[in-house]
């Protein structure tokens, strides 16, 4: 991975531990990252966030887009909203429709004073879920997609993280 | 004056959030938690249950939290009431705005129970010394 995607991550790999830790208990491992190719999810469940913003560089100002995605196989989602509001869910439903969506608002809210500091400012975004096998995320167009699987106990799933290559700070 | 007894309102349009911040309260003893999933409704739902204190999100649809907080602090009925805002944005502008417009507290996501122990006692000793 290039110096880009390095600082670009960063922010995100650092929030996503403290997120996971403090909202679920476990301690997450971040393996592998790679280009994507396709704009299908790895997981049956995806919550997604856009990294909608400017980005500042040698002085000039220019819109940024990515997005950050969090793509679960349907028994790790229901592990993640068991764990995270303290009872049991055995199958899918409203009440716990958007608990990862939550998961990418809390890990981008915490992420957005180092993004600050590369030079990115975002504003406000609301989260969304999809749901389904193999389903189309709308990554932004211009962006490079990078997957990386994640690890913890409640089980794998995977960190999609799509940005602008850019000359960050 | 705020009491295990006191009615609570969580005010946030996710609902996952709601039942935490439920959760997390009922087991610090409150038992009278009302929810409202964005700021309109969390105006009906200070009107008619008249909470002790109010948890609200900022970044909500419709009326967002700062909307709602302007209102209640506006609302001669309802400016006692003490708001402690939540948010997930770690950077000071939107929290800045929230304590401009009369914010008594915030609390950022992710937050544990001690936290939010500690934001309550805050806003406990603020009015008990008003009083």
């Amino acid at each position: 991975m290039n110096d880009g995607f390095l600082k670009f991550s960063a922010p995100f790999i650092k929030s996503a531990k403290e997120t996971f830790k403090t909202m679920m208990g476990t301690e997450i491992t971040l393996h592998s990252p790679k280009l994507k190719e396709n704009t299908l999810s790895t997981g049956d469940i995806t919550a997604l966030i856009g990294i909608n913003g400017n980005i500042e560089r040698n002085g000039k100002v220019d819109e940024f887009r990515g997005l950050l995605a969090l793509s679960f196989p349907e028994d790790v989602y229901l592990k993640l909203a068991s764990r995270m509001l303290g009872e049991e869910y055995k199958e899918y439903s409203a009440d716990i429709a958007d608990a990862g969506a939550e998961c990418t608002n809390i890990i981008l809210g915490t992420a957005k004073p180092d993004l600050l500091k590369i030079g990115i400012k975002l504003g406000l975004t609301t989260p969304s879920t999809v749901r389904g096998r193999q389903h189309e995320i709308q990554y932004p167009k211009t962006g490079i997609i990078v997957e990386t699987n994640v690890t913890c106990d409640l089980g794998n799933f995977f960190m999609d993280l799509c940005y602008q290559d850019t000359n960050l700070k | 004056m705020i009491s295990k007894e006191s009615k609570i309102l969580v005010v946030d349009d996710m609902m996952t959030m709601r039942k935490l911040m439920a959760k997390a309260l009922r087991e610090m003893g409150f038992e009278n938690i009302v929810e409202a999933a964005d700021g309109n409704l969390g105006f009906t739902a200070v009107q008619e249950h008249a909470p002790a204190l109010i948890f609200c999100d900022i970044n909500m649809p419709h009326c967002n939290g700062i909307d709602l907080l302007k209102r209640i602090k506006a609302d001669s009925r309802y400016r006692h009431i003490p708001v402690i805002m939540v948010t997930a944005e770690a950077e000071g502008a939107m929290v800045k705005e929230a304590i401009q417009s009369g914010a008594d507290q915030y609390v950022i996501k992710p937050f544990d129970k001690e936290i939010l122990t500690a934001k309550i006692e805050v806003v406990k000793k603020k009015y008990a010394k008003a009083a």
